[in-house]
């Protein structure tokens, strides 16, 4: 059978970008000219990251993402007949010049077991209640809709939804790397155009 | 949210609760190479579902089902909890022993499947254990070694490689050892029947007589508890048969009738039942989705020129012979 992604890959996804999608989207705000450009380098970001052959070298997840970022930013820039001066500037945050010593595993486990756990806190309450039987206590599909009184169906929905939602939010909530948890701004970068 | 975040969140969803049919399979990797932008939206999916994986709690953990219902109840008494950023910890949850944060390191973590339910879990290995129907497993990852009891039911194991950590997977009395591969067990009463798809495995026994055995991908063997040799048999084509649940499918090449029925009843509640003695030794071929055994039946009554009659409870072929 045809292996579609290594799950190495998925796994470093899961512990080393999706915490940090929302920091990222952040910096990206003061780079990018609309949230449709935004969009567009999280999408690149993750096709490069999908073509890797391996991401057991990788020592620094920080700053190996932000200098992937920096550099699709900057392919972009190429595109684009304006640029603003302002945005230029802010490529500045896409430099580690001291790239702090990565926390200590355990600490960085803790950290983000409570972010994935305020994902799910976030869920409106019957949503909630369908993944926290599912995904916390680990009951099967049959299980939780017993013990919740649902039909299978209606768990099998909510499910579908939740999922949706936490994608959503992982755009929006996320930790900083660092350990502090940080909730983006909404929407657009609030750089103005000028002409270059 | 787009569309392709969409489809690639019901994709993920779709293949870790329930099984894949083969036009699944096909529908899936067309979508896949359709677009650069479906394969990556597909990575952050499957790793959004790798993260919720993370935070399941081991069995000796769990409240009882009471308990979530009573979490249940009070959620709804006290309404929907106002935003909070990433930190807080939901109410039942502030419990959260601290090894459970430490999946590298993780005790026994018990994945349970009910009849007729398929999972499909990603270990803290980065292996994948696909567990069929009425099955138990138990997983046990410590610095030295990865090491799973298959309790009850069958599962496939595709092992990701590492040398330094021997995955061993415990049937009853048999003992199968990965060597970076990918293969199935099930457990009976008496031992357990190992097949391989991928690589290669090391196979013996805890009390029998018999020799470690190695078997490559294409090769199965039913191995008693007390075995006093290990017999192997190459059929490649008898292996794909035997694992087609995986993609929600029964296959039948030369089986009998009541071999086949047995495993129809292993899935569905609807028990079929061969009324006539003189049927069960019939032979047949045919594969059919898991979760249809009344066209199985249908089959058998042109086939056979049998009276079948579905009820609620049972599928009856043949007549009563008084």
């Amino acid at each position: 059978m045809r292996q579609f992604l290594a799950p190495a890959i998925v796994d470093w996804v899961s512990t080393h970008l999706l915490p940090y999608e929302a920091e990222l989207r952040m910096k990206l705000a003061g780079v990018c000219k609309d949230a449709a450009e935004i969009d567009d380098v999280m999408q690149e970001v993750y096709c490069r990251i999908l073509k890797l052959e391996s991401v057991e070298q990788i020592r620094e997840p920080r700053e190996y993402v932000l200098r992937m970022a920096r550099n699709i930013v900057i392919d972009q820039f190429r595109h684009n007949t304006v640029v603003e001066i302002e945005a230029v500037a802010n490529l500045d945050e896409f430099n580690v010049e001291d790239p702090s010593p990565s926390p200590e595993r355990v600490a960085a486990g803790r950290a983000e077991l409570k972010w994935v756990l305020g994902l799910i806190s976030n869920l409106p309450d019957r949503c909630q209640q369908v993944f926290r039987a599912r995904r916390i206590y680990g009951m099967s599909q049959d299980a939780t809709a017993k013990s919740l009184g649902l039909s299978e169906n209606v768990v099998e929905k909510e499910t579908m939804r939740g999922m949706a939602l936490i994608s959503e939010s992982i755009a929006r909530t996320g930790m900083q790397w660092g350990g502090d948890a940080v909730k983006s701004r909404a929407g657009k970068p609030t750089v103005r155009k000028r002409h270059v | 949210m787009s569309k392709t975040e969409t489809e690639a969140l019901e994709w993920v969803v779709r293949q870790s609760h329930g099984a894949m049919t083969p036009q699944d399979e096909a529908a899936f990797e067309a979508w896949f190479d359709a677009h650069p932008s479906h394969a990556g939206a597909y990575l952050r999916a499957r790793a959004i579902e790798r993260s919720l994986d993370k935070i399941t709690l081991e069995e000796n953990q769990r409240p009882s089902p009471a308990a979530v219902q009573d979490g249940a109840h009070a959620l709804r008494q006290h309404g929907r909890r106002r935003f909070i950023v990433a930190g807080a910890a939901a109410a039942g949850v502030a419990a959260v022993a601290s090894s459970a944060l430490l999946p590298r390191f993780a005790g026994p973590t018990v994945l349970n499947t009910a009849k007729g339910e398929f999972r499909k879990v990603p270990l803290a290995d980065n292996s994948t254990v696909s567990i069929n129907g009425a099955s138990r497993v138990e997983v046990r990852l410590t610095r030295e070694e990865r090491r799973i009891a298959l309790t009850r039911g069958e599962a496939w194991f595709e092992v990701a490689k590492d040398k330094s950590k021997p995955f061993v997977v415990q049937a009853g009395g048999v003992m199968v050892r990965a060597v970076g591969t990918a293969f199935a067990v099930r457990r009976y009463g008496d031992g357990a029947d190992v097949v391989v798809t991928e690589g290669t495995v090391e196979v013996w026994t805890a009390q029998g007589t018999a020799q470690k055995r190695r078997m490559t991908a294409g090769e199965h063997a039913y191995v008693p508890d007390l075995a006093a040799s290990i017999a192997v048999s190459r059929e490649p084509e008898e292996i794909e048969r035997k694992l087609a649940w995986r993609e929600g499918m029964l296959v039948f090449r030369d089986q009998a009738l009541a071999d086949a029925a047995a495993e129809f009843n292993r899935y569905n509640a609807r028990a079929i039942v061969i009324n006539d003695p003189r049927l069960r030794d019939r032979k047949f071929v045919g594969q059919y989705r898991i979760d249809q055994p009344e066209r199985f039946a249908d089959d058998m009554h042109s086939l056979l020129g049998v009276p079948v009659v579905v009820g609620a409870n049972t599928i009856e072929i043949g007549q009563r012979i008084r």
